[in-house]
């Protein structure tokens, strides 16, 4: 086996998806001799298949099974790779009988057992493993022959399914029911004196499930694997004592990868959890002394935490949290105070939130107030056109719709148009540039600052229009309320049952931590700048994960 | 018993059972003097018919008709004594000259380093016998044992240790055909391994052949040297097999053994096709037969030199080389502004990974250039996959119908490629640009986002920035939230 491999086997065992392409390289191995020594002592598959041929000929003599077509010749250049010795290629038909399924009219078939019904498997049971429940009945005189009826370590194979699923197989195991046949889109693969499980390792093998798809005719949305398609198909022979220790190895390695599986996942939600709880016990310090010690735990394992995408947004959702808490920046003392800000933008009206209402608490010149406060006086929070209309042919107000407004920024590449005839009527949430654009309706989570290149366009009514006070900073506003206690008051106040939504007299009411306005500045600047670094830390991430899974492929198809 | 893979097979399996012979490289040296024997007599079956005065140079009592050729012959510890007696020692004291007896040279040579590695006779009779099935005589058998005796080459030729790969077929042809020789030209493969690239151009020539003297100039077209003994005695009985009646132009030789200034005018060839061992070294002293500024242990870097060096004016070279070779720096720069300024690399055609599976996943390219005036542009060919294809693999190799777009594309060397067009695969870039990224020739197609590799090594590295460069961005996030944070406990 490539050294690469086992060298980089623990990055190939993390890549995501990894097990799975692990499960398919020791699928691959078995069937090409390599997972488990030959036993030079092995009674050659050259011999099995004498037997095998023998028995077939009983069969047919004994009426139990018909004789098929013969079957062409294997050429030279069809072998795929080079069997160890003692093995040979055969082709299925040569070794496994397929029994094609039972038809019946549609109307025939019952929920319900009652006497004279048999159980019919579907497509729809066969999975990983054979599923018995929801099952159908069908009169027993639909079945053609005893052969259909279903047996212990019987292939079930899906013989007409989408293009990703067809020829997917599955063994039986046990019978809960009395008696089971199959429907006409399945078939039994029945082998002959090779052991079913070995032949189940063949069947999913990366190589076979890819001839079967290949060889499958397809129609709309439907492939179909013919009986032409499936008995020609190149089987690697092992002998038979082989088979059983290559049927025992994959079991052992199987269970390997289950638990791997398992632990792994268990791991990613353990990591996940742990990213989550040390976050928010930071960011819902009640103290300096706390406060310090949840940063301690976070720097202390910094590297171990923030190692996954996922990670970087739980990050991104703290760094807000921090900021209006009044925690990235130090605050001055100098400057002049928010409460005095606040009385100068609403001359002098008590706009003071009331202690036992603040979501939390925040610097000493910092000042709680709602959001219906800053506005400015003129115009204040609205939401925009009600009926779209159709779009105009030409011309037309761009009009932002709750789709376009994302967290943090606008897409423009989706706006549509309104005419000038409806838009008329909406003058007051003409955009001017630098308000503050929040979903209300619709998807919910879009918030963003108007650029002063919008100007002109329009809202739909499912957004909201924030034109604040000149004297505050809208980007500050908008982390504010891209945060998760402003995002908690939203999902508190959801009106409506299936297109859920805020009205404006609740958002007016919404609390809002206002700093200095010159501390505002200092905010918005460090926050930008920390979440373009976890936007880059992010992206690498992702792009490691990507170039881990793809040098788990490479290394996979380097082996086989 | 047909030509077949189960024929080889069977005499493998009949080896296998022999005490002396131990792994696929001792089986493939036996197989291939024993099948040598074989169609070297086969072959003079047929010049006796042709020539009334023609006469063997292997003594009448060593041809293989008179020990080998009667299923009930000599076995046993008879076979063993003849062989070690009488059948060895005689072929390798054959008194033979390339000039006087070159037919006889042919055998002396090839059975120099040969070794009978079976140690039992009864076997070693049957697998005699076995060989004996096969008429090299018969048309159809012949063809249809060219195909198989391709096969076993690449079969056997596992990861050779100094760097030295099968060719796949597709490649030796579209090279060929590109260069398109012409009887009256000399082609040369300074490393010709199994012979490849000249059994191809053996093909390409055999169709204007009109005459009996283009006949005759068609059997001294190619010449081939090649270090190893295992691979020359397969060249060798390839070359015969092709219908080559002297092989004695493939040199059982180091090309780079001999000091370049000791070439004659009159040894430089028309036509150079060869695929040179890349990743090796030389053995020490081989550098200095190249000159100072120019020295390097690098093989493919060495081999450049000669082909430059052994081309005549005007000739033309088809060689596969290393993308290493293309990005490479100091000596290898060198080398490379020596190229292009010797020669006009006009065209560069850039393989994707595992065309070499499953040898090598190492990217490598085809330089087609001709001696005599400086480059002025190179024009570049990316050569995608086929659809569905992430790789070449054992199964899945790559084709010769591939080429087919590179073919059309290509247009004609004599009006310097006026017809070619930049496409999506096609670019080209000016010497200046060369020259301004100091002969770095690895450049990426402009039209296509870079291919992801399929080296592991490769991927892993490129995992490697991208987690030490996650980091760095992970300390400053802290650096920054830690000042910020801590000022504030």
């Amino acid at each position: 086996m490539s050294a690469a491999l086992i060298e980089q086997f623990d990055l190939l065992a993390t890549s995501t998806g990894g097990i799975a392409k692990l499960r398919e390289l020791i699928l691959s191995l078995a069937v090409r001799g390599q997972l488990v020594p030959q036993d030079p002592s092995d009674e050659p598959a050259s011999e099995l298949l004498k037997k095998i041929r023998a028995e077939k000929d009983r069969l047919i003599a004994e009426g139990k099974i018909k004789r098929d077509k013969p079957l062409a010749e294997i050429g030279d250049d069809e072998n795929p790779y080079e069997l160890p010795a003692g093995w040979e290629w055969v082709r299925l038909g040569e070794v496994i009988e397929v029994i094609r399924g039972i038809t019946f009219p549609a109307s025939e078939k019952t929920k319900e057992p009652a006497s004279g019904r048999i159980a019919c498997l579907r497509t729809a049971n066969v999975q990983e493993r054979i599923e018995w429940d929801d099952l159908l009945f069908v009169d027993r005189s639909f079945m053609g022959r005893e052969e259909q009826v279903i047996a212990q370590q019987d292939i079930v194979m899906s013989m007409a399914n989408s293009r990703e699923l067809v020829g997917k197989v599955a063994i039986i195991e046990n019978i809960p029911v009395p008696e089971a046949t199959f429907g006409g889109f399945l078939s039994v693969l029945r082998p002959i004196l090779v052991l079913p499980k070995f032949a189940m390792v063949m069947l999913r093998t990366g190589d076979a499930r890819s001839s079967l798809i290949d060889s499958s005719s397809q129609t709309t949305n439907i492939a179909n694997i013919s009986l032409a398609k499936l008995r020609p198909l190149l089987f690697p022979l092992p002998p038979l004592a082989e088979q059983s220790r290559i049927v025992a190895k994959v079991e052992e390695l199987m269970a390997l990868c289950d638990r791997l599986e398992a632990e792994q996942g268990h791991a990613a939600r353990v990591q996940g959890h742990w990213v989550e709880a040390a976050l928010d016990q930071l960011a819902e310090s009640a103290d300096a002394d706390e406060f310090r010690r949840h940063w301690q735990h976070l720097a202390e394992h910094w590297n171990h935490l923030f190692t996954t995408p996922a990670s970087i947004e739980r990050l991104n959702a703290t760094l807000l949290q921090l900021a209006v808490r009044g925690k990235l920046v130090p605050q001055d003392r100098e400057s002049e105070s928010a409460g005095d800000l606040i009385t100068r933008i609403t001359s002098g009206a008590k706009t003071a939130v009331d202690q036992p209402n603040i979501p939390f608490s925040v610097p000493e010149n910092w000042q709680w107030t709602r959001l219906g406060c800053l506005v400015s006086a003129e115009r204040g929070i609205s939401y925009g056109i009600i009926k779209l209309g159709d779009e105009p042919s030409e011309g037309g107000i761009p009009t932002l719709r709750c789709s376009d407004v994302k967290p943090r920024h606008i897409d423009l590449r989706g706006v549509r148009t309104v005419s000038g005839d409806i838009e008329k009527d909406y003058a007051r949430t003409r955009l001017l540039g630098g308000e503050v654009l929040l979903n209300i309706r619709g998807t919910l989570g879009g918030v963003a600052v108007v650029p002063p290149q919008l100007r002109g366009y329009n809202v739909a009514r499912e957004v909201a229009v924030i034109p604040l006070h000149p004297d505050m900073l809208p980007e500050y506003v908008m982390n504010v309320m891209a945060s998760a206690f402003f995002w908690q008051q939203i999902s508190d106040n959801l009106r409506g049952l299936a297109y859920q939504g805020i009205n404006l007299k609740s958002l007016r009411e919404f609390c809002v931590p206002i700093p200095p306005r010159e501390e505002q500045s200092r905010i918005v600047a460090q926050v930008e700048k920390l979440l373009a670094l976890t936007a880059e830390l992010k992206a690498r991430l992702s792009a490691a994960q990507t170039k881990q899974a793809h040098l788990a492929e490479t290394l996979i198809a380097e082996v086989v | 018993m047909p030509i077949s893979t189960t024929l080889i097979k069977s005499i493998q399996d009949v080896m296998r059972q022999d005490a002396g012979v131990d792994g696929d490289a001792q089986r493939l040296s036996q197989l291939s003097w024993l099948l040598f024997l074989k169609i070297f007599d086969d072959q003079e079956t047929e010049l006796e018919l042709m020539q009334d005065r023609y006469r063997s140079p292997i003594p009448e009592h060593l041809r293989w008709r008179n020990w080998a050729a009667d299923a009930e012959g000599v076995t046993g510890d008879d076979l063993q004594s003849f062989l070690a007696d009488d059948l060895f020692p005689g072929l390798k004291s054959l008194a033979a000259d390339p000039v006087r007896n070159p037919r006889g040279f042919v055998v002396q040579s090839v059975f120099e380093d040969a070794y009978n590695y079976m140690k039992s006779g009864q076997l070693l009779r049957q697998v005699i016998n076995r060989v004996n099935e096969i008429d090299f005589n018969n048309q159809t058998e012949r063809h249809l044992f060219n195909d198989l005796y391709e096969k076993i080459l690449k079969d056997l030729q596992s990861a050779g240790n100094a760097g030295e790969f099968y060719t796949p077929r597709a490649v030796t042809q579209f090279m060929v055909d590109q260069l398109n020789p012409q009887l009256g030209e000399k082609v040369l493969d300074p490393a010709c391994g199994t012979g490849g690239f000249l059994a191809c151009t053996l093909e390409h020539l055999r169709a204007q052949i009109k005459t009996v003297e283009d006949r005759q100039t068609w059997q001294a077209a190619v010449q081939g040297v090649e270090k190893k003994q295992l691979p020359h005695l397969l060249c060798v009985t390839n070359m015969l097999l092709h219908g080559i009646e002297v092989p004695s132009q493939i040199r059982h030789d180091n090309t780079l053994a001999r000091p370049l200034r000791d070439y004659r005018p009159g040894e430089r060839v028309d036509v150079i096709l060869t695929n040179p061992p890349f990743g090796g070294t030389e053995e020490p002293g081989i550098e200095a037969n190249f000159p100072a500024d120019i020295r390097t242990k690098e093989t493919a870097d060495l081999f450049l030199v000669l082909i430059m060096h052994l081309l005549k004016d005007g000739g033309r070279a088809a060689v596969v080389l290393p993308d290493g070779t293309l990005f490479g720096e100091g000596v290898k720069t060198r080398i490379k502004e020596r190229l292009l300024t010797e020669c006009n690399l006009h065209t560069i055609v850039r393989l994707p990974n595992g065309v070499f599976a499953p040898y090598t996943g190492i990217k490598t390219n085809l330089l087609f250039f001709t001696k005599g005036q400086p480059t002025e542009q190179v024009w570049y060919y990316e050569h995608p996959y086929p659809a569905g294809y992430k790789s070449y693999s054992k199964t899945k190799p790559i084709r010769i119908e591939e080429f087919a777009v590179e073919k059309a594309w290509w247009g004609n060397a004599e009006d310097n490629f006026a017809s070619r067009v930049e496409t999506e695969f096609a670019w080209r870039v000016s010497i200046d640009d060369i020259r301004a990224r100091n002969f770095n020739l690895d450049i990426k197609n402009p039209h296509h986002p870079e291919e992801e590799s399929h080296d592991p090594q490769e991927l892993l590295a490129q995992y490697q920035q991208l987690q030490a460069q996650s980091q760095s961005i992970r300390d400053e996030l802290k650096a920054i939230l830690a000042a910020a944070l801590e000022g504030k406990a």
